[in-house]
């Protein structure tokens, strides 16, 4: 919602199952606004590892 | 070889270029009824907010059809007759094909309502709606926008954009509840609620009620309430158009049943686009596609198939776009309103609830 992703990115991660860690780590690969991904990546990471310390 | 499609929207147009680059020597007609030229439908909307005019629309100049000798025939064609491989058209005219393609679209869904065929209830799927739709809003104060689905959001940014107050009825508990999950609904509701939208979540029209002219002059919603509009717009979905269909032997269920070839049952008789509907879809995917991308990738498989090259029609991860005022939508692959219970979601928002990101990946090995 409000991002535009490269659907060629996307597909090659849905179609090679792509581990989901990957995924997150490389997500400004697949944006096409740089910018959005230098002030909010940090913090979409950040929610990741939360969640995976939470679910241990 | 004598191809004829019926339809020139982006599913005839993708199969006739194709076919052209295939086959130059293969002679093409395309017939429809509803605009000279080919337009982008997915575009209607900003005609009538004036962001756009009809020529601005229209992907290829007018002189392109004539240098790639594509014939056009502005006209419906009314029987088909596969025995003797004939189409007869509104014109009086009929034309002889080798090889047929069915790309008729869709048509709005009415669900019989009382009083859906009172002036000022309209669908919208095409240029007639347009039409209507600037006719029929002309000086008015009141809309009412029945659906929440992306065309019930589209009718109420057209109504946003001339000042006309709308309402929008929704059946389920949030927008666009078949497809979205809740949160991003939430960011959808937050648009209607910047753009003064009334949104009214589960809640169905019972009635429509007009006045001695016959024209609309309220709606009654399932909880009985009495809404004052002089405008209403359905935008509950579309089905496959099977007028023509309907006039032949071809085989139908909801759409024109086709074979992984977008082949129907009848000889040298194709279907592809909004108005087929797949006898065994993919793992997941759904019989009838009513969407852009997809059209134009089923116009450019069959057109192989039709020179000769047969090529099963297979779509691919699946892929879909939208836009909700301001906010843009895109999906790739299977994110469900309600996430399976073996699957978990990563989802993101930034605190503006300007944007947000999903991800689904199975959790082990976690992947996607
Ligand atoms: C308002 C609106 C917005 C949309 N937005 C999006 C979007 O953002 N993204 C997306 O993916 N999809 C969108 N869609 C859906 C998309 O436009 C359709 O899936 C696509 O246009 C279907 O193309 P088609 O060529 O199969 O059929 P159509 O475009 O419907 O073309 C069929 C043509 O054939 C003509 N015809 C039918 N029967 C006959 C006959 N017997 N004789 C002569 N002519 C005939 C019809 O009049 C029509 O012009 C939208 C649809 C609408 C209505």
């Amino acid at each position: 919602m409000g991002l535009r992703l490269r659907q060629a990115v996307c597909e090659n991660w849905i179609k090679t199952q792509t581990p989901i860690h990957t995924v997150i780590g490389r997500l400004k690969t697949a944006n096409f606004d740089p910018e959005f991904y230098r002030r909010h990546e940090p913090a979409i990471q950040r929610q990741f590892a939360e969640i995976l310390a939470v679910k241990r | 070889m004598h191809l004829v499609i019926i339809g020139n929207g982006i599913t005839g147009v993708t199969a006739a270029q194709t076919v052209r680059r295939l086959q130059p020597a293969a002679r093409i007609t395309l017939v429809s009824d509803e605009s000279e030229h080919h337009y982008s439908r997915t575009a209607l909307m900003y005609v009538y907010m004036g962001h756009l005019r009809y020529q601005d629309i229209k992907p290829y100049e007018d002189w392109f059809w004539k240098e790639n000798r594509l014939e056009l025939v502005h006209g419906t064609a009314t029987a088909l007759d596969a025995d003797q491989h004939q189409v007869q058209l509104s014109t009086g005219q009929t034309i002889s094909y080798d090889n047929l393609l069915l790309a008729t679209g869709s048509v709005s869904r009415r669900a019989g309502w009382p009083g859906q065929d009172l002036l000022g209830v309209q669908g919208l799927y095409g240029l007639p709606d347009l039409a209507q739709m600037e006719r029929d809003t002309q000086g008015i104060s009141r809309g009412v926008v029945v659906g929440g689905g992306l065309i019930g959001v589209e009718l109420a940014e057209m109504l946003h954009t001339r000042r006309i107050a709308a309402t929008v009825l929704v059946r389920d508990q949030h927008y666009w509840g078949s497809v979205l999950p809740p949160e991003e609904a939430e960011l959808v509701d937050k648009q209607f609620r910047q753009h003064d939208v009334d949104v009214r979540y589960r809640t169905e029209l019972r009635e429509i009620l007009g006045d001695t002219d016959g024209r609309v002059r309220a709606i009654v919603t399932s909880q009985g309430e009495e809404l004052p509009c002089q405008w209403v717009g359905l935008g509950i979905g579309v089905t496959p158009n099977l007028s023509l269909a309907q006039s032949s032997t071809v085989e139908t269920d909801r759409g024109i049943l086709v074979n992984e070839l977008l082949q129907t049952n009848l000889p040298d008789v194709y279907a592809a686009g909004d108005c087929a509907q797949h006898r065994q879809p993919g793992a997941g995917e759904v019989p009838i596609e009513q969407l852009w991308y997809t059209g134009r990738m089923q116009g450019e498989t069959v057109a192989h198939t039709i020179c000769g090259r047969p090529t099963p029609y297979r779509r691919g991860v699946w892929f879909n776009s939208a836009k909700f005022f301001n906010l843009e939508y895109q999906t790739y692959g299977q994110v469900p309103a309600r996430t399976p219970t073996d699957i978990e979601s990563f989802y993101w928002q930034h605190p503006t609830g300007n944007c947000a990101l999903r991800i689904n990946f199975a959790p082990t090995p976690m992947m996607l």
